[in-house]
């Protein structure tokens, strides 16, 4: 073989395969970032951060669940049932509001049939500056509107092998077709043992926090900004959207590691709550839940896997509440829950959780 | 830009390809110069166009220094030449202390004597060590009227040239001008074939093998403090590797690119690991650097003409160079130190060397290399020294299991689950690049006798994919516990 053939030999060869690899990538497409599951082209919601944009612009859906990991366990097929709607759940895990707010900000643009959503709103992410966002490698590519940088994309070999391939197989091997399904279901494994939760907390030392007013003020000013910016912005530009926002119910552990920086602390912890809760009893789009005066939820462990997640069963109880209207709060009965929690939570015999 | 990216590959390099060839095609030699400068500079500017306003001058500066030291020889001023060659020298190297050791300098001012004297946020413009180094050579050169008459437009591509313009190899004017000739710019299809090769390859090199190493590297030297004697080694010689496969990828792939293009660069290393002593590693090691600090620093300062104190003082002052070159830290001089005075220990008792067994040698100059890159990698004497009480605290156990995590292949994890070790990988790795660095020709030497064969082929064809496709991945999220 000659230099001139073996150059045109190798340029060729290698020109057809990334080519195939193209056409390959963009057919399957497994973070739909061009078109919806081709029906019969088994597919898989398994990466919520590459696959949320292409699910949002790309999927056919009239409502929509959207947070962070505390609505990662619900099954929008579930939610379809119980509302009559058809539903895509788009989770950031670890995400505060910002980037939460675009996607949510983003599929309205690109979706007029959107009307319903149901958003969690985490009080872990109350006060962070407005512009935080959690994750330090994001898939920009996927998000903008710039072709050439899909490349990231189309020629990337972890995507490649395990999303563009396996979807290939698993489709040839019938053993598991997923193309009619929207969510992926099982998040929060059940097979804990009892107080594995419980276990896994780490307790921090008990003070008594000392809180100055300039703390205090510096808290609701990032408070008011972020929420402003990143959740009432959207409510009131969407007066069509019929909002149902609930704050996630978290353990008895996670109010456990408030007090133990005293009860002034938490105390502060629910006046936030409560300047949240009465902003958005403004909007007539919205309807406001809230799950912490359930008690044998929240001061139950085995319910959990951490402080602040839920096992799955208590995201369709989430649904079943939302849908029938339990613990809906509303301007007659907010200032109840809210002087019912504080009383609750701040006599809580927290010590007993460890004997 | 950098070789191993998207933009480089998929775009730039093949329509620097497709329009030099297209020239040479026309026979518009001079068009040919003015495209791969247009083009280099393009490359260079691509993240800061605002460097090539430095480069610019830079050139021009240089530039007017060489035609001020040639018009004096014409017009018979020659008491002028020294002072224009000096002035150029100074203000080459000026720019590289500004540039690159100006907050190095006030640092140390300020531990000295107390002061605050603020740091300047000053751009390093990418690869002004290797630019500043060439210009002095092309002057001195000059000066020693060893160069002929260049224009501009051929002296902006020597010192512009994109394929090593940001991390060598070192050229100097015999190795590149003559190869602009009409003549030699006709399509030699064995120098192509063996550039695609060697591009391909020292690709390879750097982002399959260089970037796997650098992962655990980056994590051991971030974790110090979780690493026990075995895992500390392990991280230290896979610096090792990793150095050494980077920047000799890196070197491939510049000689290679150039090779498409019908100019030969000089080779930049020559399986130094493989080196007898360290007198040799430097004869295989960025062996450009070492040819340009012998002829321009070594031997003008007197080289061994002068004694043997004086030789070693020499080697001494070339050596603390070299480690200023590398970067701006008390490491790196400390690491140049350490160099030479191995280099001056090496030279003296070398009739005492020559009859220790080549083995031992081998393995006391490695060993020596390997220590001296800990002090390279560490970006202060106090993670160095982290580093040497975690080899030498006598903690013995299993390699350290998120160290070993970056050798574990991604490949069909969903789809087969073979249960291993976790530790498997990382030796595997290991084993596969010792063979590689101590059993195989280098890269260079397969190229140069590259066989035209359906095996090589699709070795060359599996190794360009296999980085192409890893240029970039996905990050994992670890949230908590799944």
């Amino acid at each position: 073989m000659k230099a001139k053939k073996w150059c045109i030999a190798v340029l060729f060869t290698y020109l057809f395969i990334m080519i195939g690899i193209g056409v390959l990538v963009f057919v399957v497409d497994p973070y739909f970032h061009y078109h919806a599951p081709i029906r019969g082209l088994s597919h898989e919601l398994n990466n919520t951060m590459y696959q949320n944009d292409g699910v949002i612009k790309n999927f056919d859906y009239n409502a929509m669940i959207i947070g962070t990991s505390t609505t990662f366990g619900f099954n929008a097929e579930e939610a379809g049932k119980l509302f009559g709607k058809e539903f895509v759940r788009i989770t950031y895990l670890g995400e505060g509001f910002k980037r939460i707010n675009l996607a949510l900000q983003k599929a309205i643009a690109y979706n007029n049939e959107l009307s319903f959503v149901i958003r969690g709103v985490d009080p872990i992410w109350f006060v962070t500056d407005t512009n935080y966002t959690g994750y330090s490698e994001y898939p920009d590519y996927l998000y903008d509107n710039v072709l050439w940088n899909d490349v990231n994309y189309i020629f990337n070999k972890d995507i490649l092998i395990n999303d563009v391939i396996s979807v290939v197989c698993r489709t040839l091997s019938l053993k598991d077709d997923t193309s009619n399904k929207k969510n992926m279901t099982v998040i929060y494994t059940s097979d804990d043992n009892e107080g594995d939760a419980l276990q896994r907390y780490t307790r921090p030392p008990k003070e008594e926090k000392i809180i100055e007013q300039s703390e205090t003020d510096e808290f609701f000013r990032l408070l008011k900004q972020n929420m402003g910016e990143n959740v009432f912005s959207t409510i009131e530009a969407n007066p069509d959207i019929t909002f149902y926002i609930f704050i996630p119910p978290y353990s008895i552990c996670w109010w456990d590691s408030i007090n133990q920086y005293g009860v002034s602390v938490l105390e502060r912890r629910i006046s936030m709550e409560k300047y949240v809760i009465e902003e958005l009893l403004k909007y007539n789009n919205v309807r406001l839940f809230s799950f912490s005066n359930n008690y044998e939820l929240t001061c139950n462990m085995n319910n959990y896997i951490d402080e602040i997640h839920y096992k799955e069963e208590v995201n369709s109880k989430i649904l079943s509440w939302l849908q029938n209207g339990k613990y809906e709060l509303t301007k007659d009965n907010y200032l109840n829950y809210l002087s019912d929690i504080t009383e609750f939570y701040s006599n809580y015999n927290y010590d007993s959780l460890f004997e | 830009m950098i070789f191993n990216s998207y933009i480089f590959v998929l775009l730039f390099f093949p329509i620097v390809i497709i329009g030099y060839y297209f020239f040479i095609y026309l026979k518009k030699y001079q068009m040919v110069t003015f495209y791969l400068i247009v083009t280099s500079l393009f490359f260079y500017g691509y993240k800061n166009p605002l460097s090539l306003v430095l480069l610019f001058l830079s050139i021009l500066v240089n530039y007017l220094f060489y035609k001020s030291i040639k018009t004096c020889y014409s017009k018979n001023l020659i008491r002028l030449t020294p002072i224009f060659l000096v002035i150029g020298i100074v203000s080459n190297i000026g720019m590289l202390l500004y540039f690159k050791y100006y907050n190095f300098f006030i640092d140390n001012v300020n531990m000295m004597f107390e002061t605050r004297l603020s740091f300047r946020s000053i751009l390093l413009p990418l690869g002004i060590s290797f630019i500043t180094f060439q210009q002095i050579a092309f002057l001195v050169d000059t000066y020693h009227k060893e160069v002929p008459d260049y224009n501009l437009l051929d002296y902006t591509l020597f010192i512009s040239y994109f394929p090593r313009v940001i991390s060598g190899p070192i050229i100097l004017h015999n190795d590149f001008f003559s190869q602009l000739s009409e003549n030699k710019r006709k399509m030699n299809w064995d120098f192509f074939a063996s550039g695609l090769y060697l591009f391909v390859m020292g690709l390879g090199k750097k982002v399959i093998i260089a970037d796997m190493f650098a992962k655990s590297v980056n994590w051991g030297y971030s974790n110090i403090g979780e690493l026990n004697t075995p895992s500390a080694l392990f991280i230290s010689i896979a610096y090792s590797i990793q150095i050494y496969f980077d920047f000799s990828g890196y070197s491939d792939m510049a000689i290679g690119i150039s090779r498409m293009l019908q100019i030969d660069l000089p080779v930049n290393f020559n399986s130094p690991y493989k080196a007898n002593t360290i007198l040799d590693f430097w004869d295989r090691w960025h062996i450009t650097l070492t040819r340009f600090l012998t002829k321009y620093l070594y031997i003008p300062i007197g080289g061994n003409r002068k004694g043997s104190l004086r030789t070693y003082l020499n080697i001494f002052i070339v050596f603390l160079c070299s480690g200023l070159w590398h970067g701006a830290s008390w490491t790196f001089i400390i690491w140049g130190i350490l160099h030479g005075c191995f280099m001056i220990f090496t030279k003296r008792f070398t009739s005492f060397i020559n009859k220790v067994p080549k083995i031992i040698n081998k393995l006391a100059t490695l060993l020596f290399v390997n220590f001296t890159w800990i002090l390279f990698r560490s970006e202060s004497f106090n993670i160095f020294k982290q580093m040497i009480r975690a080899i030498l605290q006598n903690q013995w156990g299993r390699l350290n299991e998120t160290m070993c995590g970056y050798f574990q292949p991604v490949l069909f994890e969903n789809l087969i689950n073979i249960e291993v070790p976790y530790w498997i990988w990382a030796i595997l790795a290991f084993v596969a690049v010792f063979i590689i660095i101590f059993r195989c020709k280098n890269v260079m030497e397969k190229a140069t006798m590259l066989k035209y064969s359906t095996v090589s082929i699709l070795w060359t064809i599996v190794v360009a994919l296999i980085s192409i496709l890893s240029f970039s991945g996905i990050s994992t999220f670890v949230y908590s516990r799944f």
